[in-house]
């Protein structure tokens, strides 16, 4: 394929005479032969404006009306016009036994040499030249000139004004077709960007929702130190509800009105006790009942 | 307009949908990833307002801390820095079980709860943390 094809073409001048054998694939320039150039001074400053009057200002001078244009500006309000009819020129081609298969894109000599006068010879009866900005084809006779336009093109660059391209004459697509594809992507690439807009609202609604219960809450910022200042308190909860319980639990022995507390006290998490019971049997239904009811972090001990 | 050039505007314009598709992707996996985050952090959060309201409520603490010092009249008091201390003497069994109901329901952090009696009347010594 010739996206990657970087091997340096052939370039053909081609006229109507032309007779030569094309064994690989080439880029052809056209001689003025093949179309029609008009130069044209207006006030106008861009070529495609230009380009809209053109059919106009080959008014009378063409055929028919199925040419194309290509319009180039020389200088202020100079510029070159191009009509040129891509299908006759192809057909034309094909007639002189060009392989058409081996033609990458066709030029025209005029917008290779657009800025450049020149005097060249194309064969031993005719050459071109440069007449007011207009490359013409021209007799030898009035050219003082021994280069060849083939030598001359041999080291050229061409530019990117080709008239054709045969990469994208494969591409069987009509003009309309491109035209819903490219609608088709705007439409798809302004849903993205209103998708953009829309997510980036969400996030920034979001953020000003957590930013204002952290605020509202007095949170810190972080889940690291939401965690810490968690098992802290978590500690004092454990602890605190087991005293809580604990002291529920021993209120909670049926005692005997004869039985009374003679202290309790808690600190560091060890609650000790000193009650008068009655009997040694009614203190050892006591410890029985603690056993059974609190295996417990908070530790419980009589007192000696 | 060439058709080579609007074969080339339907290149960029596919290019540019790429790229646009590829960052809303990201930014959505981002924003999804922050809004888990969110989810783990105020579910952190709520337990800990929970936790903050039971053990870290100063204002309330302090407003009773002051019903208790009207009502039960202790021998002694002081608060030093978070640190509270009271001393209550010649407790009533009474008295001591409706104090002792008091304390245990509070959400005050105890660190001291020294209870003895003496004949028939009850002294406690009370340290809390506000």
């Amino acid at each position: 394929m010739s996206f990657f094809n970087f091997q340096k073409k052939q370039i053909f001048f081609v006229t109507k005479s032309f007779n030569e054998e094309m064994l690989k694939k080439s880029d052809i320039v056209l001689s003025p032969e093949f179309y029609w150039v008009k130069k044209i001074t207006l006030n106008v400053k861009f070529s495609h404006e230009v380009k809209k009057m053109a059919p106009s200002l080959f008014e009378g001078s063409l055929p028919h009306n199925r040419f194309e244009y290509k319009v180039f500006k020389i200088s202020t309000n100079n510029f070159i016009l191009i009509a040129y009819d891509l299908k006759s020129i192809l057909e034309e081609l094909s007639s002189m036994k060009i392989n058409m298969a081996l033609v990458d894109k066709i030029y025209t000599i005029q917008s290779e040499f657009l800025k450049d006068d020149v005097s060249l010879k194309v064969n031993e009866d005719f050459g071109i030249i440069t007449d007011e900005s207009v490359v013409v084809y021209s007799p030898l006779r009035f050219l003082q000139t021994n280069d060849s336009v083939k030598n001359i093109l041999k080291a050229k660059k061409l530019s990117s004004n080709y008239i054709y391209s045969q990469q994208f004459q494969k591409i069987n697509i009509s003009s309309k077709q491109l035209n819903i594809i490219i609608l088709l992507l705007v439409l798809l690439n302004a849903t993205v960007f209103i998708d953009i807009f829309k997510l980036q609202k969400d996030k920034k609604l979001f953020m000003d929702k957590k930013t204002s219960f952290i605020v509202s809450n007095h949170l810190p910022r972080t889940t690291f130190q939401i965690k810490s200042i968690q098992d802290e308190l978590m500690h004092i909860d454990k602890s605190q509800k087991e005293l809580r319980q604990s002291i529920g639990y021993i209120e909670k022995f049926r005692f005997l009105n004869s039985e009374f507390f003679k202290n309790l006290k808690f600190t560091k998490n060890k609650l000790v006790y000193d009650i008068k019971f009655e009997t040694e049997q009614r203190e050892n239904q006591f410890k029985t009942y603690l056993d059974k009811k609190i295996n417990s972090y908070i530790f419980i001990e009589k007192n000696r | 307009m060439k058709i080579e050039t609007k074969i080339y505007i339907i290149s960029i314009l596919s290019i540019v949908f790429i790229a646009l598709q590829s960052y809303i992707y990201n930014e959505n996996k981002q924003h999804k990833i922050e809004i888990e985050n969110f989810k783990n952090f105020s579910d952190k959060a709520s337990k800990l307002i929970v936790l903050q309201n039971l053990w870290d409520n100063k204002k309330h603490d302090k407003k009773l801390v002051e019903k208790i010092k009207k009502r039960f009249n202790p021998i002694s008091y002081s608060i030093k820095g978070n640190l509270g201390k009271f001393l209550f003497k010649n407790l009533s069994n009474t008295e001591f079980t409706s104090l002792g109901k008091i304390i245990l329901n509070s959400n005050l952090i105890i660190k001291k709860f020294d209870l003895k009696r003496e004949n028939s009347k009850i002294s406690l010594e009370l340290e809390f943390k506000l």
